[in-house]
């Protein structure tokens, strides 16, 4: 596999991989390798091709995460995959100081080198959420969701002339008018806390 | 539940200093005064609110003059000439974060 610099995560519902380098880990967890920090979706792009490569080897990258999960497969796995230490783990970023993922040691010789991670339902939520919304209004209103775009839009629109923002004149000479852009989001569960006012 | 928000930016970027703002300031508390506030309730044996202005941001009144090309999609019709005179600050603007900070805090029955 070529050397790049971005993490690779793969949605488990979509089956898609997604290759950001704003990777945030959830240590501890059972099956979730790593999240993608929901805020900084920025630098995603998704890789549809892996798809097909992905899926039939799921069982198997399935039981390569097995080590963490410690209470039911600690005895079957130290013989065929010995529990990761602390050591391993350095001998392995010596031999590849190249390597960011710090991959664990591969044990079962068919296993295809597992060199993604597993991404949170909020990561998926959010790549998706990201990949749908528009840059500009041109694709706003070209879309499939155009109608809902239209009316936030509207709804904006209306709500700038409610607080009186702003009457229309004519130039006054010898000045630049500022320019200005609409911006498209797609907010995520309206009654969480965190979510920030629009206007 | 997903929902669709538009929201109107200003390119800021695009203002001259002096000629199209002068000053910038973003009103943050310090930490101190909030921690003096704390003291004083504790002592006096007080209570305390919280509370939050939503969208002071968009309520503060600009003093400067500024215009601002009408938004794609709602160029008023026959008046294509026509710019927007901005009365409220708007995301994006220089003077937006301090504009937010004069907002007159009236109270109000809710």
């Amino acid at each position: 596999m070529k050397a790049q610099k971005a993490y690779r995560l793969m949605c488990l519902e979509t089956k898609r991989i997604i290759k950001s380098r704003n990777v945030m880990f959830i240590e501890r967890s059972k099956e979730i390798g790593g999240v993608l920090h929901p805020k900084k979706v920025d630098n995603v792009v998704v890789d549809e091709i892996m798809n097909k490569e992905v899926e039939g080897e799921e069982p198997l990258t399935f039981s390569w995460d097995t080590p963490l999960n410690e209470t039911t497969a600690e005895g079957v796995q130290s013989e065929s995959t010995p529990s990761f230490s602390s050591e391993e783990e350095l001998v392995v970023s010596h031999d590849n100081p190249s390597n960011v993922r710090r991959e664990r040691p591969q044990r079962q010789p068919r296993e295809w080198p597992r060199d993604w991670w597993i991404a949170t339902k909020e990561v998926e939520r959010a790549t998706v959420a990201f990949l749908e919304e528009p840059q500009n209004i041109e694709e706003a209103l070209t879309c499939e969701n155009s109608k809902e775009w239209e009316c936030a839009m509207q709804e904006k629109y209306n709500s700038l002339m409610a607080n009186n923002t702003w009457t229309l004149v004519p130039l006054h000479v010898g000045r630049k008018p500022v320019s200005c852009k609409w911006v498209f989001k797609i907010k995520q569960g309206v009654n969480r806390g965190g979510g920030t006012l629009q206007g | 539940m997903e929902r669709y928000k538009a929201r109107l930016v200003a390119k800021g970027f695009t203002q001259t200093y002096e000629v199209d703002y002068n000053e910038t300031f973003a009103p943050v508390a310090k930490f101190t005064s909030i921690r003096c506030i704390f003291a004083l309730v504790a002592l006096e044996d007080m209570e305390m609110h919280q509370m939050d202005v939503k969208t002071a941001f968009l309520n503060g009144e600009l003093e400067e003059e500024i215009y601002m090309e009408q938004p794609q999609g709602f160029v008023h019709q026959g008046g294509e000439h026509l710019v927007c005179k901005l009365h409220k600050s708007l995301y994006g603007l220089k003077q937006s974060p301090g504009a937010g900070s004069k907002v007159r805090y009236i109270s109000q029955k809710c």
